[in-house]
């Protein structure tokens, strides 16, 4: 973990398309910062975040942090929640010698079904993820373990905590900890924390 | 045991520091100003305020209400600020557009309580079919229009605002965009105000006076707004919402308002324009600070305007700049050799860099990482449109309609959408919607169109439409006995804009049980003469009343009923029932994608290695429309 006691600017995306949670996870993120003092804005869209749409969270921190929105190139760290959203906020926000945690499992849009469109390799992905300028990339299929701990919806958590794991954010592991435990009660909060430790074991473990 | 988790915006601590929507903000605002009705209609990007409003009444003991179009919500507050109460009504940008009328009225009563518009304006449309600046409906009103630029002004505000209204006796606008509302921040808690008033229907209050002399005695009664008009402008100019935060040394300055202030702020920063540059941040757009307007254009040989979409504050600018300042060039939107913000969709830092630059002449920035080279990776990167989820009822819906058309052979027709999910019925694979106006706009177009050319003419509406605002179309259509047919879908909730209850759940917003209003009873009293109601996950009998509904010579109405699919899900989640997924059976699959292509339920993937189809089990919520599509039975029901 980057720890800094003056962070001018610190910019993430969390992208995805509607429906995988993306919400909630950048939600945690930034109380956490709240809860550490720091100045925080968080631009979303929220139209399309339930229809299969691409949905992207900004999340910017530290004291010169203005705009709730982000320029091309300035964002730090892009966890993708899905290969093709995080390739499409990569090639726009990420700067140079960003970072990248990414589940690999596709959500496949209908007109790549219907032969009209074509969906990118993970190889291909990767290559590009690293064209473009990603130092570090950490990538492993979420939606699978999510589905071994019994809810494929949890893997916005496990995608939290490979975040956490990356060292790549400038918040503490424990404050975010923290805000899951103050949201979530009972089985739901057991199931979320334990998504979130096996992202970041797993994230560690890259 | 664990305690019940209370959301930030509902914490009675003031001091504390928390991380808030911009929506939970004003609502907050609300709450900390002592606000006692609220009332609204959900539209995006406003639907959070009244929401979270609903979310903490019963505990403060307030009233928040959806009404079932935004021009009864504004009445619903207007009646409340006329006996007296602090009253918000907050809504999407064009459904200031249906509550004109009554706000055109109401600013003429003099209302004793506190009276705040909110108005979610949505540059770029994120999830609008326009952008509308409603600056000008506030001008256009004579009521005063304040512009927060971030969660936490938009808070203290709102408190504030309720005191300028009630001064005045004049409801406000709180003009607000998507990258306000839609917006978290850091925003301290302020105290929670308790006072609870009883409104009060006194014959000596003014209002209920006007109405009776304005007609005997011909007072002018746009009169008075007019001197309150006055008023405020003076009063604007001691307001700390508009503030010269920066000198400039370079006879440079930029004026930004609203939520544009966070861009030019940056951009200054980024370009290294501190002490260069002055800046004067706009938090009251009308009526204008003319005063201090004045001295800081006073300072300048050259100004540039930041604001979006239309020219509001700069044309206003202008005609200050006329005795204020003659030969200052104002750069913006307006003098095409000066053009240098555009007038549409939403700003950022980088698009005001970059005129920044060109306006201070110094380098314009460049991004990172966005050498040419990238093209390729560009070209790599899948496009994804909208779609309706997995399950959706309306994607059955409008396959069974076609399934109709096609069987009838009606090739002259044309199909008018409306507002909502339904909309997307216009995207691949069944691109079934030709046009649409604003909400209810499919009833009455669609009969025009039926008598302009004779021809089939559809209308497709969801519940919640139906019910704001299709229902006077209807009548028309008995009455003159013009054949249209209107498909209301019917998934018993507002979906599009967050599922909040309508007047067909009989659920309120502060989830008590109310009275439903069931459509079919509507429709029946409106005296259509064929009305079928479908389940839309029945395929063949949908088919079956869709060719009926068609084949009849007159107004025909199919309520298509069923849950919308998102909701189901979270139902069954809540419930602890696992929804079983289907299955393709890939002996049976022969790959013709016949499912994809006719229906294209995003659960449906094609593999091209296999020449297969298969359903993504993470999506499927086990609707087992497609089972019914398939010709050769291959998508089986899970265990
Ligand atoms: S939210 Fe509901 S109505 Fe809207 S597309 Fe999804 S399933 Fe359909
Ligand atoms: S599941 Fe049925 S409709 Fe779909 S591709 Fe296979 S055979 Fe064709």
């Amino acid at each position: 973990m980057k720890k800094m006691a003056n962070l001018k600017e610190f910019n993430l995306i969390i992208a995805g398309i509607g429906g995988q949670g993306n919400l909630l996870a950048s939600e945690i993120i930034a109380s956490a910062a709240v809860r550490e003092g720091r100045r925080v804005r968080v631009g979303e869209t929220f139209g399309a975040a339930q229809r299969g749409g691409p949905v992207a969270s900004y999340i910017r921190i530290g004291s010169e942090v203005y705009s709730p929105i982000l320029d091309p190139g300035r964002a730090d760290l892009i966890v993708g929640l899905e290969p093709v959203e995080t390739l499409r906020n990569t090639l726009r926000f990420l700067r140079p010698g960003g970072g990248i945690v990414m589940n690999t499992r596709p959500i496949v849009p209908v007109e790549v079904s219907m032969g009209l469109q074509k969906y990118p390799s993970l190889e291909e992905i990767l290559e590009a993820l690293r064209r473009i300028g990603a130092e570090r990339i950490i990538y492993f299929d979420a939606t699978s373990e999510a589905e071994r701990l019994g809810m494929a919806i949890v893997m916005n958590m496990i995608m939290l905590g490979a975040a956490a794991g990356s060292g790549l954010l400038p918040i503490s592991t424990e404050a975010i900890r923290q805000v899951i435990t103050d949201r979530l009660a009972g089985p739901l909060l057991e199931l979320n924390l334990k998504a979130f430790e096996l992202g970041f074991e797993k994230s560690r473990s890259q | 045991m664990s305690r019940r988790w209370i959301p930030p915006y509902a914490l009675d601590e003031p001091g504390r520091r928390v991380l808030l929507l911009g929506n939970q903000a004003i609502a907050r605002g609300f709450l900390e100003g002592g606000g006692q009705v609220a009332s609204s209609y959900p539209g995006t990007p406003a639907s959070e305020i009244l929401e979270t409003i609903a979310d903490f009444a019963e505990m403060y003991g307030i009233y928040a209400e959806w009404a079932d179009n935004e021009r009864v919500a504004f009445e619903v507050c207007s009646g409340a600020a006329m006996c007296g109460l602090r009253t918000m009504c907050s809504m999407k940008h064009i459904g200031v557009n249906w509550a004109m009328d009554p706000l055109m009225h109401v600013v003429l009563r003099n209302p004793t309580g506190g009276f705040i518009l909110v108005s979610g304006d949505d540059p770029s449309q994120h999830s609008s079919a326009n952008e509308q600046d409603n600056r000008f409906l506030a001008r256009a009103a004579c009521i005063p229009c304040y512009e927060p630029s971030d969660p936490a002004e938009a808070k203290e505000m709102t408190v504030k605002l309720f005191e300028i209204s009630e001064a005045y006796r004049l409801p406000v606008m709180l003009r607000v965009t998507t990258r306000l509302c839609h917006v978290r921040g850091d925003v301290v808690l302020g105290p929670i105000r308790m006072e609870r008033r009883k409104g009060k229907m006194a014959d000596d209050i003014s209002w209920r006076k006007t109405p009776r002399l304005t007609g005997l005695e011909r007072i002018p009664p746009q009169k008075p707004l007019h001197d309150k008009e006055e008023k405020l402008r003076e009063a604007a100019e001691s307001l700390e919402w508009n503030r010269v935060e920066a000198n400039g040394g370079e006879r440079l300055g930029v004026i930004a308002s609203g939520v544009s202030y966070n861009y030019a702020r940056e951009a200054i920063g980024r370009l290294g324009l501190e002490g260069k540059v002055a800046l004067l941040k706009l938090g009251i757009t009308y009526p204008l600070p003319e005063k201090l307007i004045s001295n800081f254009l006073s300072e300048l040989d050259r100004l540039l305007v930041v604001e979006e979409l239309e020219p509001f504050v700069e044309l206003q600018v202008k005609a200050i700049s006329k005795e204020a300042n003659p030969k200052i060039e104002i750069y913006g939107k307006l003098d095409p050799a000066r053009k240098l913000i555009p007038r549409e969709f939403e700003l950022n830092t980088f698009i005001v860099s970059n005129a920044l630059a060109e306006f201070a002449g110094v380098p314009k920035p460049v991004p990172p990482g966005q050498g040419a080279e990238l093209g390729e990776v560009g070209r790599m990167v899948t496009p994804r449109g909208l779609t309706m989820c997995a399950g959706c009822p309306h994607r059955a819906t409008g396959y069974e309609l076609k399934q109709a058309l096609r069987r009838l052979k009606v090739e002259d027709y044309i199909i008018i959408g409306d507002i909502g999910c339904y909309g997307m019925l216009s995207y691949p694979p069944l691109r079934m919607i030709d046009t649409y106006l604003g909400m209810g706009s499919s009833v009455g177009v669609s009969q025009g169109c039926a008598r302009a050319t004779g021809g089939m003419a559809i209308g497709i509406i969801g519940d919640s439409t139906f019910l704001h605002a299709g229902i006077p179309g209807l009548i028309s259509a008995v009455w003159n006995n013009t054949k249209i047919k209107l498909v209301i879908c019917d998934n018993m909730a507002t979906a599009m804009t967050g599922f909040q209850p309508h007047p067909g759940t009989g659920v309120t917003a502060m989830r008590r049980q109310g009275n439903k209003v069931e459509i079919e009873n509507v429709v029946r009293g409106i005296g259509i003469p064929c009305l079928e109601i479908i389940d839309p996950y029945k395929v063949s009998e949908s088919v079956e009343a869709f060719t009926r509904a068609l084949e009849f010579d007159g107004p025909a109405v199919v309520i298509s009923r069923r849950i919308c699919a998102t909701e189901a899900v979270r139902l069954a989640r809540r419930q602890g029932v696992r929804l079983k997924p289907y299955f393709v059976d890939p002996e049976k699959c022969t790959g013709c994608r016949t499912c994809i292509n006719t229906f294209g339920c995003p659960a449906l993937v094609y593999d091209p290695s296999k020449s297969k189809a298969w359903i993504d089990t993470t999506l499927c919520m086990g609707c087992g429309v497609c089972s019914q599509i398939c010709p050769f039975q291959a998508i089986i029901e899970g265990e």
